[in-house]
């Protein structure tokens, strides 16, 4: 009797808007893939939209009512036949009572399982994760803090001081409160708590040592479901505002890559030890020469192209594979990292006060010569709706090191023209040439300590 | 099944007969539930009589005024042709979202169009599914 064929997954719907969406439909037409483009009731001019195999309007232009509604996005597979939904970044991507749902469908999430996602997602149950794993994390409590004040406060003094409380189930900076001293402690544990309440239906929070002056370094990891798990490098994101990453690069400038390699083994075996799947990202401060775990991103990242120029690994095409059953098809000894990439967040926001301005482009003229990759969705008379993110496109240069990939970012910047509505290329601009920048190594208040000096 | 999600079922059968037999109302109901059906009134294609709209209906435009899925779905026929007179607010179809088959309605006074999907068709949130054209 002839076994019945195996069937394989090969309908992929693309649960996002944006830049990303068309880097994922892009993916899917590399693998020959049926790609479904889902949208808003204000996303049918999305540039991905023209490139996938289906469309389908799931709901108006609120997010709530069409990216962020979980049984939206279902009926929507369902009644397309999807085999796989990529969740892209933010909206679903790290909601594991989606990734559940999508399990219970039948389906599978281009992501890892609801249960990691859960695991993970948890700051708490993440840094006991990671701790076991032998995954380095700064000092703090063990568990949440105890709802009694005065038995947090003494768990706190014992840490020591300046602390960060934060909320347990959140990030992105809600719930989050900086303690530089004893007295201050009881308002700032009351008020992120009930920030975190209200942000994400958890008022636990937990309590860590406060690094004053950190970088932001992260290592991107790969794991497929057969147990074998790499790390793909290091990225440096410390130039943030208000924790949104704003530039990203890669490798992280002056850290010893022997350090980062140790600490790339121990995420890949954090990975295998705890049976994650597919990318992922582990976030670390680093200070005084010691990295300090803060949470995981059990999603693709928005700064991935750095690692794919670096690597010249296709990130979103592995992550794809892996969620279609497919092993890795390389292992670490594989895996090697060559000069330098840097990627520019441009957003559709005010560059003084980074207020949104949405609005139409009248005209868009993309930077190019070597080394230079634009990830975007914009096109003459795309009109950027108010309703999302204000991410439009992402610059990503690749040089032969740091200094030529900062010389080769300024000229694409100064090259690319967008019209119509205010972006933050200015800012960038002037970042690519700031001292502290050219340096290297600075830390994540550094770019608003920028921008306090040069307030009027 | 219950006795609603068999009425929602038979509803597009159940609205044709009540056409080809010229009833507006219907009620039913038992133990478990209810359903009022109200249809609105429809120019017959040659009975020579002229019914007074329900509403005042926007201006149609030249090309004819869209008619939307209500819902993301399955779009089911009604029985109406091409060529329908139709008044504002009258079923012209259904979607069907799950255990739901919700109406899709005319918005305006007209002659329907071609549907622009078929029987059994996915559709999206708002996508247009007929366009209406004005009378004369």
């Amino acid at each position: 009797m002839r076994e019945p064929a195996v069937s394989v997954p090969r309908r992929v719907l693309i649960a996002n808007r944006g830049e990303i969406a068309l880097r994922i439909t892009r993916a899917c037409r590399l693998l020959g893939l049926h790609s479904i483009g889902i949208h808003s009731e204000a996303d049918a001019s999305l540039a991905h939209l023209r490139l996938v195999d289906e469309t389908l309007c799931i709901g108006p232009a609120a997010a709530s009512g069409s990216y962020l509604d979980a049984a939206r996005v279902l009926r929507a597979a369902e009644l397309t036949n999807a085999d796989i939904i990529h969740p892209g970044y933010g909206f679903l991507s790290e909601n594991a009572g989606f990734a559940e749902a999508v399990e219970q469908s039948g389906r599978t999430l281009a992501g890892p399982t609801a249960a990691i996602m859960r695991l993970m997602g948890d700051k708490i149950s993440a840094k006991q994760q990671m701790r076991r794993s032998g995954v380095p994390c700064l000092p703090g409590t063990e568990d949440a803090l105890p709802t009694d004040l005065s038995e947090a406060q003494t768990i706190c003094d014992a840490i020591g001081y300046p602390l960060i409380v934060k909320a347990a189930g959140g990030g992105g900076g809600r719930g989050m409160r900086v303690v530089m001293t004893a007295t201050d402690l009881r308002d700032a544990i009351e008020t992120a708590r009930e920030e975190a309440g209200r942000a994400f239906g958890n008022p636990s929070v937990y309590a860590e040592r406060f690094l004053q002056h950190p970088r932001h370094i992260e290592i991107q990891v790969l794991a497929d479901r057969q147990g074998n798990a790499v790390w793909l490098g290091a990225r440096d994101c410390s130039i943030q505002r208000r924790h949104q990453k704003l530039v990203e690069e890669a490798p992280a400038t002056g850290i010893d890559p022997q350090a980062i390699a140790e600490l790339g083994e121990r995420c890949a075996n954090a990975c295998t030890l705890m049976g994650y799947t597919g990318v992922g990202t582990f976030e670390f401060l680093y200070e005084d020469g010691a990295f300090s775990f803060i949470e995981m991103n059990t999603r693709l990242q928005v700064e991935h192209p750095v690692t794919e120029m670096t690597t010249g690994i296709d990130i979103v095409r592995e992550q794809i594979l892996i969620a279609m059953g497919e092993p890795l098809s390389f292992t670490q000894a594989d895996i090697r990292t060559q000069g330098h990439a840097i990627e520019c967040r441009i957003n559709a926001e005010d560059p003084e006060n980074f207020r949104p301005a949405p609005g139409k482009v009248l005209s868009w003229r993309a930077p190019g010569g070597p080394g230079v990759r634009i990830d975007t969705h914009l096109y003459d008379g795309y009109v950027v709706p108010p309703n999302y993110d204000s991410l439009i496109a992402k610059l990503i240069v690749h040089g032969t090191d740091r200094t030529d990939a900062l010389n080769r970012m300024h000229a694409a910047l100064s090259e690319m023209q967008i019209t119509g509505i205010a972006t933050t290329t200015p800012l960038h601009l002037r970042l690519m040439n700031e001292p502290g920048v050219r340096e290297g190594g600075i830390s994540v208040h550094y770019l608003e300590a920028l921008m306090r000096k040069s307030a009027p | 099944m219950t006795f609603l999600e068999d009425l929602l079922n038979d509803l597009p059968e159940l609205v044709e007969r009540m056409r080809r037999h010229d009833v507006r109302h219907a009620s039913l109901k038992n133990e478990t539930g209810a359903l009022a059906l109200t249809l609105a009134p429809v120019l017959a294609a040659n009975s020579g009589q002229t019914l007074q709209a329900p509403h005042v209906a926007p201006p149609a435009k030249a090309e004819g005024t869209p008619v939307p899925s209500s819902e993301m779905g399955v779009f089911r026929f009604c029985g109406l042709g091409e060529n329908h007179s139709v008044r504002f607010g009258e079923i012209v179809g259904f979607v069907e979202t799950g255990a739901l088959r919700l109406p899709v309605t005319a918005t305006a006074d007209g002659t329907l169009g071609p549907a622009l999907v078929g029987d059994g068709s996915v559709v999206g949130y708002h996508d247009v599914l007929f366009r209406i054209h004005p009378d004369g």
